[in-house]
C-alpha cells in the first residue's frame, strides 16, 4: 500500500504540537485539577459543593466553546443560548420518545449543535464586520419563538420535556462525567490552538486583512471553529438538561450568554486554560452569594465584567503567564 | 393574499412601519456617522420608560416634567456610555461587549429596584382610546407616532443634508482625520450625534411605551428592530430606514396573519429577512442605488 509522503509530516507536526502543549504548566495544571476534583469532592457526594461544581463544569464547557470561537477569532458570538437550547431540547425530545441511553442523547445533542452552528455560520461568516455578532444575538430569541409557536402543533408537552435520565447517579458522579468532558474539550481546543489551525484563528483576530493578502481564505477556518464550538455548547445543553432531568424553552435564556463571556473576560480571551480556573471560581462565588443577595449578585457580576473589559482587557492569565516567565528567566551575569 | 387579511396587513404594516422607522433612525444615524455599534441603544428605550414610571407614578411628578426628565436621563446615559467606551474600549469588538454588558446591567438594576419581571403601565401624553381604520382597530398612539416620525425624519434629513453643521457631521463621518485637519472637532461632532440618536430612541419610548408594558427585558425588541431595519437599509445609511422599515413590518404582519400560531413569529421573520439580505444584498437597499 502506498503511503502518502505527507502523512509522516502531519504526524510529526501534531506530535510537536502535543509536546509543546504538555510542557505548558498552565495547561497541565487545570487538566490535573479537573481530573482530581470529583475524587476530592467524593464520587458519592450530593452536597452543595458537588452540585455547584456540576454547574461550574457546565459553564466551563460553554466558556471554552466561546473562547475557542470568539476569543480566538474576535468574532463575537451571542448565540450561545440558542445552541445550548438546541442541545437541551434534542436530548429532551429523544428521551420523550423513549431513548434513555445517555451516550445517545449526548451525541445527538453534540450533532444538533454542530449542524446548527454550521447552518448559521455559513451565511453569516461570509461577511466581515458586525453581522455575525448581531445576527447571533437574534438566535436565542428566534429559538424561543419557534418552540413556543410550534410546541403545541407538534404535540410536544407545553411545559417542556420532563423525566430525562440523570447524567449519573449522584452529583459527584455527574461531576466526574463533566470533568472528563471538560478535559477532552480543553485538550482538543489547546491542541488546535497550538497548531497551524489555531495560528490562523489568532491571525483572524489580529489582522484578517494580512491573512487574506497572503492568499489564506479565512472563511473555512471561521466556519470550522464556530461549528465545533456550537457542538460543544449543544453537548453542554444536554448535560444541563440531564442534570435537571428537564429541558424547556428556558434553555434559550439570554443569561446563558453572560457567564461564559464573564468567565472568558476574567480568564483572558483566547487563553482557553483561563476559562477552566475562572469558570470554577465565578460559578462557585455566584452559587454561594445568589441565595443571599439574589439579583444584586448579578448586578455586581456585570459591573465586574464591565470593569474587566475596560481596564483589564487581556484577563488575568496572560499577566500571570508573563510574571511566571519573568521570574523563571535567569539573569545573565554582567 | 386573502381579502380578510389584506386590510389588517396594510393598516398594521403601515402604522408599525413608521414606529420601526423611529426606532431605527437613531441607531442607523449613530452607526453611519461614528461607525460604532451600540448594543445599549435598546436599553435607552427601557431607561426612558422606567424613568417615566418612576417620576410620574412613584414620585407623583407632573407627566410633562416626568417625560422631559426621563428623556434627559436617557440622553445623559447614552452620552456617558459613549464617552466611557471611546475612552477605555475604543476597538469595535470591546465597544460591542461593553455596550451589551451595560444593557444587561441596566436590565438587572431595573429588575432589582422595581422588584422582578412584572410589567407596569405608564401614563402617556397621547390619547389611548382605539379607533377604527378600514375596519381595523388601532391605537391613536401609533397614528401620532407615525406623524411625529415623518417630522423627525424630514428634520434629520434637512439637518444632515442642508445645514452647515450637517456638512460638518458628514465630513467627520467620511474622513475623521482629514476633518480634524480642517479644524473640525470630530469628538464633539460624535457626541452631538450620540445625543441626537439617544434623544430619538427616548422619543420613541415616550410615544410608544404607554401602549405597551414596562418590563426589564423590553430593551431587546427595539434593538432587534433597529438592527434588522439597518441591515435591510444598508448599515450606515439612515435615509434607507424608511423603505427598510416598511419592508420588515409588511413581511412580519403578512406572516403573522397568514400563519397564525400560538406565539409571535415576528422575530423569526426579522431574522430570516436579515439573513436573506445578508446573502443576496449585503449592502442593503442603499447598496442597490450606489451599485454595490
Amino acid at each position: 500500500m502506498a503511503v502518502s509522503p505527507k502523512r509522516p509530516r502531519v504526524a510529526k507536526e501534531w506530535l510537536r504540537v502535543a509536546r509543546r502543549s504538555v510542557r505548558d504548566p498552565f495547561f497541565l495544571a487545570p487538566v490535573v485539577f479537573l481530573l482530581l476534583l470529583p475524587f476530592l469532592v467524593g464520587l458519592n457526594s450530593s452536597g452543595f459543593l458537588a452540585l455547584s461544581l456540576v454547574f461550574a463544569a457546565i459553564y466551563i464547557l460553554l466558556a471554552l466553546a466561546w473562547d475557542f470561537s470568539s476569543g480566538m477569532t474576535g468574532y463575537l458570538n451571542f448565540g450561545i443560548p440558542f445552541f445550548f437550547g438546541v442541545g437541551a431540547l434534542t436530548a429532551g425530545y429523544l428521551s420523550w420518545h423513549g431513548n434513555r441511553n445517555i451516550l445517545d442523547l449526548l451525541l445527538a445533542a453534540f450533532g444538533s449543535g454542530l449542524l446548527g452552528g454550521f447552518l448559521f455560520s455559513v451565511p453569516t461568516l461570509r461577511l466581515r464586520g458586525p453581522y455575525f455578532a448581531l445576527l447571533s444575538f437574534l438566535l436565542p430569541l428566534i429559538g424561543t419563538d419557534f418552540v413556543l409557536a410550534y410546541w403545541v402543533p407538534f404535540h410536544w408537552p407545553t411545559e417542556g420535556f420532563y423525566g430525562l435520565p440523570f447524567l449519573a447517579d449522584t452529583p459527584g458522579g455527574e461531576l466526574l462525567v463533566l470533568s472528563v468532558a471538560n478535559v477532552i474539550v480543553l485538550t482538543a481546543f489547546v491542541l488546535l490552538r497550538n497548531s497551524h489551525f489555531g495560528l490562523v484563528l489568532r491571525g483572524i483576530r489580529d489582522d484578517e486583512d494580512a491573512l487574506l493578502s497572503q492568499g489564506i481564505s479565512t472563511f473555512p477556518y471561521k466556519v470550522v471553529a464556530f461549528t465545533l464550538a456550537s457542538g460543544v455548547v449543544g453537548f453542554a445543553g444536554a448535560c444541563y438538561a440531564m442534570v435537571n432531568t428537564y429541558s424547556g424553552v428556558d434553555a434559550f435564556g439570554f443569561d446563558f450568554n453572560l457567564f461564559p463571556i464573564l468567565i472568558v473576560l476574567i480568564g483572558g480571551a483566547g487563553e482557553l486554560v483561563g476559562a477552566a480556573w475562572a469558570g470554577a471560581i465565578v460559578i462557585l462565588v455566584y452559587e454561594y452569594f445568589f441565595p443571599i443577595f439574589s439579583d444584586l449578585t448579578l448586578i455586581v457580576f456585570v459591573l465586574v465584567a464591565v470593569v474587566l473589559v475596560l481596564f483589564v482587557p487581556h484577563g488575568l492569565v496572560r499577566p500571570l503567564r508573563q510574571f511566571v516567565k519573568f521570574m523563571s528567566t535567569k539573569e545573565e551575569p554582567t | 393574499m386573502a381579502g380578510s387579511i389584506l386590510a389588517p396587513v396594510i393598516v398594521y404594516g403601515t402604522v408599525f412601519g413608521f414606529t420601526y422607522v423611529l426606532l431605527a433612525l437613531g441607531f442607523t444615524l449613530l452607526l453611519g456617522i461614528s461607525r460604532v455599534l451600540n448594543l445599549a441603544y435598546g436599553a435607552l428605550y427601557m431607561v426612558t420608560a422606567y424613568m417615566i414610571f418612576y417620576f410620574a407614578v412613584e414620585m407623583g411628578y407632573n407627566l410633562v416634567l416626568s417625560t422631559i426628565l426621563a428623556g434627559g436621563i436617557a440622553v445623559a446615559v447614552g452620552v456617558a456610555v459613549f464617552l466611557l467606551c471611546t475612552k477605555f474600549a475604543p476597538d469595535p469588538m470591546r465597544f460591542l461587549v461593553v455596550t451589551l454588558l451595560v444593557a444587561l446591567l441596566l436590565q438587572y438594576l431595573f429588575s432589582y429596584y422595581f422588584q422582578g419581571q412584572s410589567g407596569y403601565i405608564i401614563p402617556g401624553l397621547l390619547p389611548t382610546k382605539e379607533i377604527l381604520l378600514y375596519g381595523v382597530s388601532v391605537s391613536p398612539i401609533y397614528l401620532w407616532t407615525a406623524g411625529i416620525t415623518i417630522v423627525v425624519f424630514v428634520a434629520l434629513w434637512v439637518w444632515i443634508d442642508w445645514t452647515s453643521y450637517g456638512h460638518t457631521v458628514r465630513a467627520a463621518a467620511e474622513d475623521p482625520e482629514t476633518a480634524s485637519l480642517f479644524g473640525i472637532r470630530v469628538r464633539t461632532v460624535y457626541l452631538v450625534v450620540v445625543a441626537v440618536s439617544s434623544a430619538i430612541v427616548a422619543l420613541a419610548a415616550i410615544l410608544i411605551v404607554p401602549a405597551q408594558e414596562v418590563t426589564p427585558t423590553m430593551w431587546v425588541e427595539p434593538f432587534v428592530i433597529a438592527f434588522v431595519v439597518s441591515v435591510i437599509g444598508g448599515l450606515e445609511q439612515f435615509k434607507w430606514t424608511l423603505p427598510a422599515a416598511f419592508l420588515l413590518s409588511f413581511s412580519q404582519f403578512y406572516v403573522e396573519f397568514s400563519y397564525p400560531t400560538s406565539a409571535s413569529l415576528s422575530d423569526i421573520v426579522a431574522f430570516l429577512v436579515a439573513i436573506g439580505f445578508i446573502i443576496v444584498l449585503p449592502k442593503g437597499i442603499g447598496g442597490i442605488r450606489s451599485g454595490r
